[in-house]
């Protein structure tokens, strides 16, 4: 993790010196400002109802959030290297955090009228008292459904390149040619994986963000 | 046959790569096992993406950088953008002006009733007044960015000179009433163009 902020910080100090980077960008500035970009449209589209100013007071939390998701995720990609978000102790203090940080700032911005939420428009009142329970059981639940599905793609993918490349490697010190032409298969699955993988790892930082 | 070069980076990494790969095995800093077959493939694709996408994403770069480079040419000669179009739009108030004369004057008062001649009348005054706030908000936004950037790149060059132990004195004050100067012409010149 260390690793991972220390390459962060480095990527974000050649971009923004000189006063804030140039006025016309290289790539590596380019590739920050598009994240920049997409964070401030998530923001603006996401959070409702609030004018301009208040939104971007929450602007820093989601890109961070998303940021070091993103780049965690697409460390681990790395051959030889360890994926942080695939442990469960990690993506589930991250989303229990995150949740428990997000209730007390909705409890000192709004009070009780933070627990309206529980209570959907346009709901008939005899089934107020039902949603209302399923509504906090939801609200609840949400905490762990973040960090076990972030957890859960992340496993399960470097588990199945694991295992399919453990099948290749076997198969590989057969010594038999045929063992050899048939490792092909495993091996194109492997690179297909990868890049599949790396399409999760972009999107599992997206989808956590979103349904914070 | 000629090599372009990136054939002849990939060669040259190839070259690096062997005898790196040979020392790590020896040293057995590189241990074969299944991670090795992982890196294979990792570096397969890669090399794969960058053949088949890696001229997308750079035009995609490169045109962003050109749109932004185009605009800041606008910026650098606002003055003369802003003169053009207002005198354009302005052009086209004074004819929108002459039309709405001439369509109320020719308007049948004999067949229609007064309620549709002060209706059309007062539909193309309303037309006529959002054209002008229009244009009168461009106006001011493009000399707000203007002094902006002035006032940004006084403050950029004033900084340079305020070295400590700096003897320039005289010429800090100079730059101050050059800077006070541009900022007076720039006043003017937008208040000219608003009437």
């Amino acid at each position: 993790m260390l690793l991972h902020l220390g390459f962060v910080l480095l990527l974000v100090h050649e971009v923004t010196k000189n006063g804030g980077g140039n006025l016309v960008p290289n790539a590596w500035q380019s590739l920050v400002e598009l994240i920049h970009d997409f964070v401030l449209n998530l923001v603006n589209e996401q959070i409702g109802g609030l004018s301009g100013n208040v939104k971007q007071k929450f602007f820093p939390c989601i890109l961070v959030t998303f940021t070091f998701l993103l780049f965690c995720n697409l460390q681990g990609m790395i051959p030889y290297s360890f994926t942080v978000t695939s442990h469960f102790l990690i993506t589930l203090g991250l989303s229990f955090s995150i949740f428990i940080g997000i209730t007390i700032v909705g409890f000192q911005r709004n009070g009780l009228h933070f627990l309206s939420f529980l209570l959907p428009a346009g709901v008939p009142l005899p089934l107020a008292p039902f949603l209302v329970l399923l509504e906090l059981i939801s609200y609840c639940f949400r905490a762990l459904s973040l960090g076990i599905r972030l957890f859960a793609n992340m496993m399960a993918g470097h588990s199945l390149v694991k295992i399919l490349s453990g099948f290749a490697w076997t198969m590989l010190c057969m010594n038999d040619l045929l063992y050899f032409i048939g490792d092909l298969g495993p091996l194109f699955i492997v690179i297909a994986l990868t890049g599949l993988e790396l399409g999760v790892a972009i999107l599992q930082a997206y989808v956590f963000t979103i349904l914070i | 046959m000629r090599l372009s070069s990136t054939d002849m980076q990939d060669r040259k990494m190839l070259f690096a790569a062997i005898p790196f790969i040979c020392a790590s095995s020896s040293k057995k800093i590189l241990i074969y096992n299944e991670e090795m077959i992982v890196a294979c493939c990792f570096i397969g694709f890669i090399i794969f993406s960058r053949k088949s996408l890696g001229k997308t994403f750079k035009v995609t770069l490169d045109g962003r950088i050109e749109a932004i480079q185009e605009e800041l040419q606008q910026f650098l000669n606002p003055n003369e953008v802003v003169l053009l179009e207002s005198n354009e739009q302005q052009r086209l108030l004074r004819i929108s002006l002459r039309i709405c004369g001439t369509v109320v004057e020719s308007l049948p008062t004999a067949r229609c009733a007064p309620k549709c001649e002060k209706t059309v009348q007062a539909l193309l005054c309303r037309n006529l007044n959002v054209k002008l706030a229009r244009l009168l908000n461009a106006i001011s936004s493009r000399r707000i960015r203007l002094q902006d950037d002035i006032v940004t790149g006084f403050h950029l060059s004033v900084s340079e000179r305020f070295v400590p132990g700096s003897t320039l004195k005289a010429s800090i004050v100079e730059l101050i009433r050059e800077g006070l100067v541009v900022l007076r012409m720039v006043r003017v010149g937008a208040s000219v163009i608003e009437k």
